[in-house]
């Protein structure tokens, strides 16, 4: 096949996955996924093999691949055209709870099984369990962060089932949301499967089955040359996270990259059993954080799809904090871990090449405020994340104030908060030299200050106040996060990383995220300029 | 003064001319290559090209000379005035990163650094209630602070100053007395909530202002000499015309006028051939531009960004993407792509002999007898065809294909990527491209237009008549506009309809005060209200037209309308105001056009036959220009149409018909 017509079936798929994104933002109903774009759509061969993927989440990278794997299992050789199954199991190739995949076979050729799959998956507001939105900050098991959904068909044939799908929403705060939510996804899918099939008629199912095939070993052969463009040998590197919420001990993740010739072992062993609380990281989020270093080594012109995954072996343990067994609770290694884990493979691979970066931030400082509005009397929760400093590298300084890795999502804007709730920003500014210094020097993190106008309870989930993000080849560390509450009376209490707490009117809270490590000994610096 | 109307639109490439004759119902078009170091000598240069020049009675001017500025980061140094705490707003934006899985994150600096910002000691709530006043003695303070910066422009953008106007007003009263400088004012540039978007659209006024107002005094002066004395207007990125005052007093509002001139001819294109729903796609030597016409409206968009810097003004709504003749292709990785690196147009395609050795798609049109070398932009630019092929040569080895059907693969690829970016502009934005019809212009345009038209699924394609001047005619067939708008952020249980019409009237007074300040000739204005409207907690607006008359139903029941166009659906959710918007109306030219009056110097081609390689063979197509071309005549493809700034490829089973003004309908044979 020459690689123009490559190029064009390339384009096109990544189009038909863009309009299925398309779709699905423009009629979902939850904010999440229509103002903060948290969900991905993508399109897979007939063994559940990733082909092009809409930009996205870079937490769904790897893992929607899972997910739809693990689908196909559970129904393989029963699959009808107009079969929708749904899951979120985080044991399952699902990340967390709210994030739903909805999976469809796409049929063509009046054959009897299914060519491709077409698969979204979106981050759903509410899905039941202990707290309003389903991302509690001290869940101990999985059942209190919503409804666990199996792989099941939500259409069989075309058909609703109703009886499936009343279960579901009587399970949720908002179930009329939902339900225009999981029409979203299964129209977005509908969408799909037939372009794919469109495609399929122009170019015949053949060719593009040979192009799926080309494609994916391209992705891995480019893959394949960067991993040999790397030293052989063994890698080690070994983080923490500050605690899981529950008890105070740190967390340790480690990672062992073996790199033999054109391909990569991961080795998570000697990392944490899982823990009780919610800092444990599911397979498939552990899979993705790895994906991601991946993807960023190889290049961006290179397409997203698991030909990339193939030369990368990832072990990880059974009942580890980076694969935890049922009935683990996961809320925050989607949001916390996956950026720790990210840290230790890029922090064992500085060892083998310098263009890695220094530790970002690595954490995405989750905060919650809730209570009762005194002027509406309505209750009222409210839930940000704040960026930080990026890692430096090799060649510049590392960013200031903004969101790495494996997190993208907008602030809120001041002006937005103060007008719906009882809150007053009182500081928002860059974090001056909190970035580590070095040649290139880490980037710096944000001071946000909240004042509150209510009696509020605040709930953070927050990281990196403990370890702090390292430094790369004698580049000192990014300064460390901080939670301080400056009580109206003016004592100051130093918060931990993971907190529930209550606060009255006129008392302050002030988060302070880490900076990014710095890159290369300072004195070099001074060398050079000489 | 005669009644000659002159369009000059300020490219990169070109400074282009339309020069309208309103009584012979005709245009002119020419181009003169831009100078950019001073382009105020291209415009002179070309003003003295027109025989009646001093019949001028109104030009109207697209400029870039403020991209350009902020693309470069040079301009005046401009010190920011913030509520104290909140100096690093502008820096941290959205705190949201570029590219995904970039290893290196990067964002492009802001147009004032950090040591330029200074914090001033005062607070506004969200109620509008001074928490804490700003004081004489802070603002002395503050004064003597920037005696000592001695700046050259000043921003000021205090949290909340679009609920109460108050401390900003003050501050900036005091510093025009004390200063010699322009000081622009987040209430007066744009007083909309969201603190990031405003700051950064008011320091881009300040940074544009001092930029503009010499840009502007430079061009008037020059043009006055040499024999100017009409009105010169200018161009907005909202594809609205104004007085040229406005750029010297508003200039963010010009700052993305280069993307509104093809949407422009696109809704004169509507007007003229009676098609309301039209897909723009303006296709140049680097990027191409893509935009809809629904009903016969050009939609805005309330936040763009060019380089890193947002500004939250209204602007047409565009996708661009780095497609264009200049578009080069290589394997990457084993990859193939073209674009969105270009050639651009100096060194330009290999074909030029400039220096550049990869192949672009204009070298894979020449090579597959597309663009001729006889009419290569009128016959003006020398090609050289041996080395498109040359070019071509590596990169068909490398394919193992030939050497035609590389370059007839380049194009494919490169129709592939401009049709993903039409299926975005269009499907995204909730319309169905069945329902549009394809207006293609653009040096590059009507090259691969029909195949292009194909792609999308429109039922027709339509080539204006002059597609390398069609932006440059959209400057002529505006309408001067003047938007003023506020932000309410309120419900209809807070304010009723009668206290919206209110507001609405004191927003209006506001805005005709502003325009007598600016010294404009209110003739003949009219007023259209706009409301900015979303669901209690959504984060984005749609824009609703209403007046007076109406009423609480029928706005919430227009709102819902075009939500569910744009995003399928509605909800029970209470509807919240965000912003009032007024925008003054003053009528433009109005031009018309009649083919018989047109009238062009390009000579008949050489050869009446092209070979053409088309889907994997040569095949020989008629060639003949657009003024034998009479209106109604028909004729179907292969046929090959040269004009003066353009080629035109009608393809097998494609027919093709002229109309009276000029534009040709191309329609598939079924």
């Amino acid at each position: 096949m020459d690689k123009i017509l490559l190029a064009i079936l390339q384009k096109k798929l990544e189009s038909i996955a863009e309009e299925m994104a398309t779709s699905l933002r423009l009629t979902a109903l939850s904010p999440n996924i229509k103002e903060r774009a948290d969900f991905s759509t993508a399109i897979f061969s007939a063994e559940g093999e990733l082909l092009a993927q809409a930009d996205a989440i870079p937490v769904h990278l790897g893992s929607m691949s899972a997910s739809v794997i693990e689908g196909l299992k559970s129904f393989r050789g029963t699959f009808s055209p107009g079969d929708v199954i749904i899951h979120n199991s985080p044991f399952r190739g699902g990340t967390h709870l709210p994030d739903i995949t909805a999976i469809t076979p796409v049929f063509v050729d009046d054959t009897n099984h299914p060519q491709f799959f077409v698969a979204n998956r979106a981050h759903h507001a509410d899905v039941g369990g202990m707290v309003p939105g389903s991302l509690p900050g001290t869940s101990t098991e999985v059942f209190q962060e919503g409804m666990i959904i199996p792989p099941i068909k939500l259409f069989s044939k075309g058909k609703l089932s109703e009886d499936l799908l009343a279960l579901l929403l009587e399970n949720y705060r908002t179930p009329q949301e939902r339900r225009g939510d999981f029409m979203a996804q299964v129209g977005a899918n509908r969408k799909g499967v037939k372009r794919m099939q469109e495609l399929a008629r122009e170019y015949g199912t053949n060719t593009i089955l040979k192009a799926q095939e080309i494609l994916l070993k391209m992705t891995e052969n480019a893959t394949r040359t960067f991993l040999v463009s790397l030293p052989d040998g063994e890698y080690e590197f070994t983080d923490y996270l500050d605690s899981d919420g529950i008890s105070s001990d740190p967390i340790p993740i480690k990672a062992t990259v073996h790199i033999k010739g054109d391909s990569a072992i991961v080795d998570f062993d000697g990392s944490a059993p899982q823990v009780k609380g919610n800092a444990n990281a599911p397979l498939a989020v552990t899979k993705s954080a790895v994906y991601y270093v991946f993807r960023c080594l190889t290049g961006e012109h290179v397409p997203a799809n698991s030909g990339g995954f193939r030369p990368i072996e990832i072990r990880a343990s059974e009942g580890s904090v980076v694969n935890p067994v049922w009935p683990a609770a996961v809320s925050s290694g989607n949001t916390e871990t996956s950026q720790r884990i990210v840290d230790v493979v890029f922090g064992a691979l500085a060892k083998a090449t310098d263009i890695v970066p220094a530790a970002s931030q690595g954490t995405m400082n989750n905060v919650l405020v809730g209570g009762k509005d005194p002027k509406t009397h309505q209750l009222f929760s409210y839930y940000e994340t704040i960026g930080g400093g990026t890692g430096a590298t090799k060649s510049r300084n590392g960013e200031d104030a903004i969101h790495s890795h494996m997190t993208n999502t907008w602030n809120t804007p001041i002006e937005a908060l103060e007008t719906a709730y009882p809150i007053k920003v009182t500081a928002y500014r860059i974090r001056k030299n909190s970035g580590g210094k070095g040649v290139n020097k880490g980037g710096d993190g944000i001071i946000r200050e909240y004042e509150f106008l209510t009696s509020v309870t605040i709930s953070l989930q927050t990281e990196r106040r403990i370890f702090a993000p390292w430094g790369l080849f004698g580049g000192e560390n990014g300064k460390q996060g901080r939670n301080i509450l400056i009580r109206k009376s003016g004592s100051i209490e130093e918060l931990p990383g993971r907190i529930t707490i209550t606060a009255e009117p006129g008392d302050r809270l002030r988060i302070e995220t880490p900076g990014g490590g710095g890159y290369g000994r300072r004195e070099m610096k001074k060398e050079k300029n000489i | 003064m005669g009644n000659l109307i002159v369009g000059v639109d300020t490219g990169g490439t070109f400074t282009d001319f339309v020069i309208y004759y309103p009584e012979k119902h005709n245009i002119q078009v020419f181009k003169i290559p831009s100078t950019p170091h001073n382009p105020v000598n291209a415009v002179i240069e070309g003003f003295d090209l027109i025989k009646e020049k001093t019949q001028t009675k109104l030009l109207i001017h697209g400029t870039t000379v403020g991209t350009n500025a902020v693309l470069q980061r040079r301009g005046p140094r401009v010190i920011l005035l913030t509520t104290k705490g909140f100096e690093d707003i502008i820096e941290i934006g959205r705190q949201n990163r570029p590219r995904l899985y970039a290893l290196e994150v990067s964002r492009l600096k802001p147009l004032v650094p950090r040591d330029n910002r200074i914090g001033v000691n005062e607070r506004i709530d969200a109620n509008g209630h001074p928490i804490v006043e700003l004081t004489n003695n802070e603002i002395q303070r503050i004064e003597q602070i920037l005696v000592d910066f001695s700046p050259e422009t000043i921003a000021v953008s205090f949290l909340f100053s679009f609920k109460n106007d108050a401390h900003e007003k003050m501050i900036a009263e005091s510093l025009k007395k004390r200063l010699d400088v322009p000081v622009s004012i987040s209430c007066e540039v744009l007083p909309e909530f969201r603190e990031f978007e405003r700051t950064s659209t008011t320091v881009t006024d300040a940074f544009l202002k001092p930029i503009m107002s010499t840009y502007l005094a430079d061009l008037e002066r020059n043009l006055v000499n040499h024999g100017f004395n009409g009105n010169l207007s200018i161009f907005k990125s909202d594809a609205g015309i104004s007085s040229s005052r406005i750029g010297t007093s508003r200039p963010v509002e010009l700052l993305l006028s280069g993307l509104a001139g093809g949407l422009k001819g696109a809704s004169f294109s509507a007007k003229l051939t009676g098609r309301v729903n039209l897909i723009s796609l303006d296709i140049g030597g680097t990027s191409t531009d893509v935009g809809v016409l629904h009903n016969g409206c050009e939609s805005i968009r309330k936040r763009s960004e060019i380089s890193g810097i947002v500004i939250s003004t209204p602007v047409v709504d565009v996708e661009t993407i780095g497609a264009g003749g200049g578009s080069l292709a290589f394997l990457k990785d084993g990859f193939f792509k073209v674009g969105p690196e270009s050639a651009g147009s100096d060194p330009g395609p290999a074909c030029y002999g400039k220096g550049n050795i990869i192949p672009t798609v204009t070298d894979a049109d020449v090579v597959t007898g597309r663009l001729h070398p006889e009419n290569f932009a009128g016959g003006r630019v020398k090609i050289y065809p041996e080395l498109a092929e040359k070019s071509i040569q590596p990169l068909a080895e490398t394919l193992g294909l030939s050497l035609e059907e590389t370059a007839e693969g380049i194009q494919r690829v490169y129709r592939n990527n401009i049709t993903a970016a039409m299926k975005r502009a269009s499907i995204e934005r909730g319309h169905d491209p069945r329902n549009f019809s394809l207006l293609a212009f653009g040096g590059q345009g009507p090259i691969h237009a029909a195949e292009l038209g194909e792609s999308l699924g429109v039922k027709e394609v339509i080539i204006p008549p002059f597609p390398g001047a069609w932006s440059a005619m959209g400057l002529v067939a505006s309408d001067y506009r003047y938007e003023q708008s506020l932000s309410l952020l309120t419900t209809f249980e807070k304010s009723t309809f009668p206290q919206l019409v209110e507001r609405t009237k004191h927003l209006q007074k506001r805005l005709l005060r502003s325009l007598e300040n600016d010294h404009i000739s209110l003739d003949a204005i009219r007023f259209e209200w706009y409301l900015e409207l979303r669901y209690l907690g959504q984060g984005y607006e749609i824009r609703i037209s209403w007046d007076k008359d109406e009423n609480q139903q029928i706005i919430e029941s227009r709102f819902k309308d075009a939500h569910k166009t744009k995003y399928g659906y509605t909800l029970n959710t209470p509807i919240e105001i965000v912003n009032i918007v007024v925008v003054g109306v003053q009528s433009g030219v109005n031009p018309q056009l009649r083919i018989e009056a047109m009238t062009s110097d390009l000579q008949g081609p050489p050869s009446a036959e092209a070979e053409i390689f088309y889907h994997g063979d040569w095949i020989t197509a008629e060639i003949t220009t657009k003024q034998a071309l009479r209106p109604k005549s028909k004729f179907q493809g292969p046929v090959i149409v040269f004009q003066e700034d353009t080629t035109i490829f009608i393809p097998p089973s494609w027919k093709a018909i002229l109309d009276i003004t000029g534009h040709l309908f191309l329609r598939r044979v079924d």
